[in-house]
C-alpha cells in the first residue's frame, strides 16, 4: 500500500502544478478562431442541455401562451433584441455573428428540441460563456410572450415572421425600426422625422389612438399623461422599473427623445376625460373607494380615479387600461418585481394584502371604463 | 422638592392617629416617590384600585415590622427555647389562624370590588379599536344608529361624573387599553369585543397607553384621555359630529388641494370632503387634537410636517408612507390645512 502512496502523491503535485501553470501563464488558447479541442464541444453541449433540463420550471407552470397577440408581442421583442444573433426567416445574419464560438444557432434550430418551459429558462437566465445574455430584468411574466413566439418559430415562413413581428412584407422599407437601434439610420431617413420613426417602434407593440396594442399584455399609451410616460421611460432606462422588453427598448433613449416621445403619444386634449367608470361592483367597492372600515387596502380611487378632483399628471389613470396589463402590474408589485418611478414605493403598501382574485376583479373593473 | 415633602410628612409622623392625615400621607408618598397615575386616581375604578393598594402596602409594612420585631426579640432579647405550649401557639396561631383571619377579611372586602370594577355604563358608549399602532375611537349614537357614529382617533373625551361604557376591539393583534388614572387595563382581542366603563371624578388630561406588546411601535401607541365637565363635553361632541370646516385662507385652500390630490384620501377621511377612507385615523378635527402619531408627538407644525414627510422614521413600522417627494411649499400648505381642521 505504502509503495503506491509516493508515486500517487508525486503525480498529484505535478498535476496541480500543471493546472496552475495553465491558468497562471495563459497556456490554454482561448481564441475563437482555433475552435475547441476534440471532445470539448461535446462536453460543453451535453452539460448545457442537461443543465437546462434540470433547472427548467415544471411544464405545468407554463401559462396560457395562446393569449391574443402574445406571440406577436414576443416576436416584436425578438426582432429588436435577439435577431441580431439568431437571425430571422428571410434575414441573413452578419459575418461577424457567424464568427462567434459557439456560433449562435439560427432561430429554427435554436428552438427545436426544446419545450416551452425549457425555452423560458434559457431566455430568462441566459447561458454562461456562450454569448447568450440573461433577461435584463428580474421578472418572469414578460418573458412568456417571447416563449410564445419561440414555441411557434421552428416552421415559420418569411411571411409568417414578418407578420408576427409587424414588419412590411417586403424587407428593406420597414417603417417600424427596431427599438434598440439608434435613430438616424436608414429608416429615419425615409420619413425625415426621427421621432416619428422612433415612435413607430413604440406603436408596433403599444398601438396608437386608432389601434389597440398588439397584445392586452402591453399597455395602451393614449390614456397616459406625458409626465407619466416620460418618468416611466426614464425609470426603465435607469433600471428602476423592471421589464426585459422595455428596459431594452428604453436603454439608449436620450432625455430629449424621451420628452419628445411622451409628447408624441399624449392624446390631444387628454383622452382620460373621455373615459368614465361605472360604480365599482360591491365586492371591491371598499378597496376602490375606501369607504368602509373592513379593508386594510388604501383606496385606489384617491390616486387613480374615479375621483372628483383632477389628479396629478404623474399618477397613471387606470380607466380603460388593458385588463391583462393591469393584473400583471399588480401581481408584479406584489412580488416586488415591478419597480417603477420614484413614487412606486407607495403601491407596495397598497397591494400586499390583495389576493389574486381581488387583483383580477380590480383589473376587470378599471378595464371596463368606456 | 424631596426635602419639602419630607418636611410636610413630619407632622403626620408625630401624630399618626388622626384618620384625616391618611389622605395627606398617601398623597405625600405618591409625590415623594413619583408613583404615577395609578396612585393618583381620577376615576371611580382607579380610586378603588389605589385604596386597595394602600391598604395592602401599609398592612404589609406593619406585618413586616411586627415579624422583624419578633425576630429581634427571640434572637437578641430573649434567646431561650420556648415552652412547647408557646411554640405551638406561635406556629398554629401565627402561621395558621392569623393569616386565615387576615386573608378572610381581605377576601370579604375585595370580592365585591371585582364586579364594581366591571359595572355597566349609564350614558354614552365609546367603541375603541386597537390598530397597529393607533386607536380608532367611535362615539356611538344613543339610539344605536350606526350612521350617527362620530368617528375620531387617538384621543378620548369623557364627561366627568358619568359612567361611560367602553367597548373594545382589535384589528390584527392583541392590544390592551389602559388609562392608569381612570381604571385598570382591559385587553383588546381580534375577533372579540371586551368592555369596561370609565367614571372620571376629576377633569383634566390623562395619558392612556397600550399595555400589551403589539409590535415594533408598541411603545409609541398612546393617547390622551380628556375629561370635561358634562356641558363642555356635550358641546365638544356636537362640534366633533360636524363635518370639517372649509379651508379659510389661500394657504389652507392650497393644503386642501394637496390633501385631496396626493392620495391622502386613500387612507384618511375628512368628513365633508371626497376623502372618506377608513384605513387610517379620521382627520376631520385633527387640528384640535393634542398629540400626533397616537400620543407620541406634540401636534405642532414642525412635527406635523416631519410626520408627513417621514412617518416611519418617527414611528418605526408605521403604515403611513413617507411623502418626502412633496415640495416644501406643498408640505407647509398641507400643514396649514391640517392645523385648521379644528
Amino acid at each position: 500500500m505504502m509503495r503506491y502512496l509516493l508515486p500517487i502523491g508525486v503525480l498529484a503535485v505535478l498535476g496541480a502544478l500543471g493546472g496552475i501553470a495553465v491558468v497562471a501563464f495563459g497556456l490554454y488558447n482561448v481564441s475563437a478562431s482555433s475552435g475547441h479541442l476534440p471532445g470539448v464541444s461535446w462536453v460543453l453541449n451535453t452539460t448545457f442541455r442537461n443543465s437546462v433540463r434540470l433547472r427548467a420550471p415544471e411544464p405545468e407552470s407554463v401559462p396560457d401562451l395562446s393569449i391574443p397577440g402574445y406571440a406577436a408581442l414576443g416576436a416584436r421583442h425578438y426582432d429588436s433584441a435577439c435577431k441580431m444573433c439568431h437571425g430571422a426567416p428571410g434575414e441573413p445574419r452578419s459575418a461577424t455573428v457567424l464568427s462567434m464560438v459557439p456560433q449562435p444557432p439560427p432561430l429554427a434550430s435554436a428552438v427545436s428540441h426544446w419545450q416551452p418551459n425549457e425555452l423560458f429558462w434559457i431566455v430568462r437566465h441566459g447561458i454562461k460563456m456562450s454569448g447568450m445574455p440573461a433577461w435584463p430584468a428580474e421578472r418572469d411574466d414578460d418573458v412568456w410572450p417571447v416563449v410564445a413566439f419561440l414555441a411557434q418559430a421552428e416552421d415559420l415562413s418569411v411571411e409568417g415572421y414578418r407578420e408576427l413581428a409587424g414588419l412590411p412584407q417586403s424587407p428593406g422599407i420597414s417603417p417600424g425600426m427596431s427599438p434598440g437601434m439608434a435613430p438616424g439610420t436608414a429608416d429615419a431617413a425615409d420619413t425625415g422625422d426621427p421621432i416619428a420613426s422612433l415612435a413607430a417602434s413604440c406603436v408596433a407593440c403599444h398601438g396608437s389612438v386608432d389601434e389597440a396594442p398588439v397584445s392586452p399584455a402591453a399597455p395602451r399609451l393614449d390614456i397616459l399623461s406625458a409626465e407619466y410616460m416620460a418618468s416611466s421611460l426614464q425609470a426603465y432606462r435607469e433600471g428602476r422599473r423592471f421589464s426585459g422588453m422595455m428596459e431594452q427598448a428604453a436603454s439608449d433613449l436620450s432625455d430629449q427623445q424621451i420628452t419628445a416621445l411622451a409628447d408624441h403619444f399624449t392624446a390631444p386634449g387628454g383622452a382620460q376625460a373621455a373615459r368614465t367608470l361605472a360604480a365599482p361592483p360591491e365586492d371591491i367597492a371598499a378597496i376602490v373607494l375606501g369607504g368602509t372600515g373592513e379593508t386594510q387596502t388604501p383606496a385606489c380611487a384617491a390616486c387613480h380615479g374615479p375621483w372628483p378632483q383632477p389628479l396629478p399628471a404623474g399618477n397613471p389613470p387606470l380607466a380603460g387600461q388593458n385588463r391583462l396589463y393591469l393584473a400583471d402590474q399588480m401581481k408584479a408589485f406584489k412580488a416586488s418585481t415591478r419597480g417603477g418611478t420614484d413614487r412606486a414605493y407607495l403601491m407596495h403598501r397598497m397591494i400586499d394584502d390583495l389576493d389574486s382574485a381581488t387583483i383580477e376583479a380590480l383589473a376587470a373593473y378599471y378595464a371596463s371604463a368606456r | 422638592m424631596r426635602a419639602a415633602v419630607v418636611a410636610a410628612l413630619l407632622p403626620w409622623l408625630s401624630a399618626c392617629s388622626a384618620p384625616s392625615y391618611l389622605g395627606e400621607f398617601t398623597e405625600g408618598v405618591t409625590a415623594l416617590f413619583d408613583l404615577g397615575d395609578v396612585m393618583r386616581p381620577a376615576g371611580r375604578e382607579a380610586e378603588q384600585i389605589a385604596q386597595l393598594a394602600w391598604v395592602l402596602f401599609i398592612g404589609a409594612a406593619i406585618l413586616w415590622l411586627l415579624v422583624m420585631a419578633l425576630f429581634v426579640y427571640i434572637t437578641k432579647q430573649n434567646p431561650r427555647p420556648l415552652s412547647r405550649r408557646w411554640a405551638e401557639a406561635l406556629i398554629i396561631g401565627g402561621g395558621g389562624i392569623f393569616p386565615v383571619i387576615v386573608l378572610g377579611i381581605l377576601l370579604v372586602w375585595t370580592l365585591p370590588l371585582m364586579p364594581a370594577q366591571r359595572m355597566p355604563g349609564d350614558g354614552l358608549t365609546i367603541r375603541v379599536t386597537g390598530k397597529q399602532w393607533w386607536w380608532k375611537v367611535e362615539y356611538l349614537d344613543a339610539n344605536g344608529d350606526e350612521a350617527n357614529t362620530v368617528v375620531s382617533a387617538n384621543e378620548i373625551r369623557l364627561p366627568k361624573g358619568r359612567r361611560t361604557e367602553i367597548v373594545l376591539a382589535a384589528d390584527r393583534v392583541i392590544h390592551s387599553f389602559w388609562i392608569p388614572a381612570l381604571a385598570g387595563k382591559t385587553d383588546m382581542i381580534p375577533g372579540q369585543t371586551t368592555r369596561m366603563a370609565l367614571e372620571p371624578t376629576k377633569t383634566g388630561t390623562f395619558r392612556g397607553v397600550c399595555a400589551e406588546f403589539c409590535g415594533e411601535s408598541h411603545a409609541l401607541m398612546a393617547f390622551d384621555a380628556v375629561v370635561l365637565e358634562e356641558p363642555a363635553f356635550k358641546a365638544w361632541l356636537a362640534a366633533e359630529r360636524e363635518p370639517a370646516d372649509a379651508p379659510r385662507t389661500a394657504a389652507e385652500r392650497r393644503g386642501a388641494e394637496v390633501f385631496l390630490t396626493q392620495g391622502c384620501g386613500a387612507c384618511h377621511a375628512v368628513r365633508g370632503t371626497p376623502a372618506q377612507a377608513q384605513i387610517g385615523p379620521d382627520l376631520t378635527h385633527f387640528g384640535s387634537r393634542l398629540t400626533l402619531g397616537a400620543g407620541s408627538f406634540d401636534n405642532r407644525s414642525a412635527e406635523r410636517q416631519s410626520w408627513v414627510a417621514h412617518a416611519a422614521a418617527m414611528k418605526p413600522g408605521a403604515r403611513m408612507p413617507a411623502y418626502a417627494s412633496l415640495s416644501d411649499e406643498d408640505l407647509a400648505a398641507l400643514d396649514r390645512y391640517l392645523e385648521g381642521l379644528k
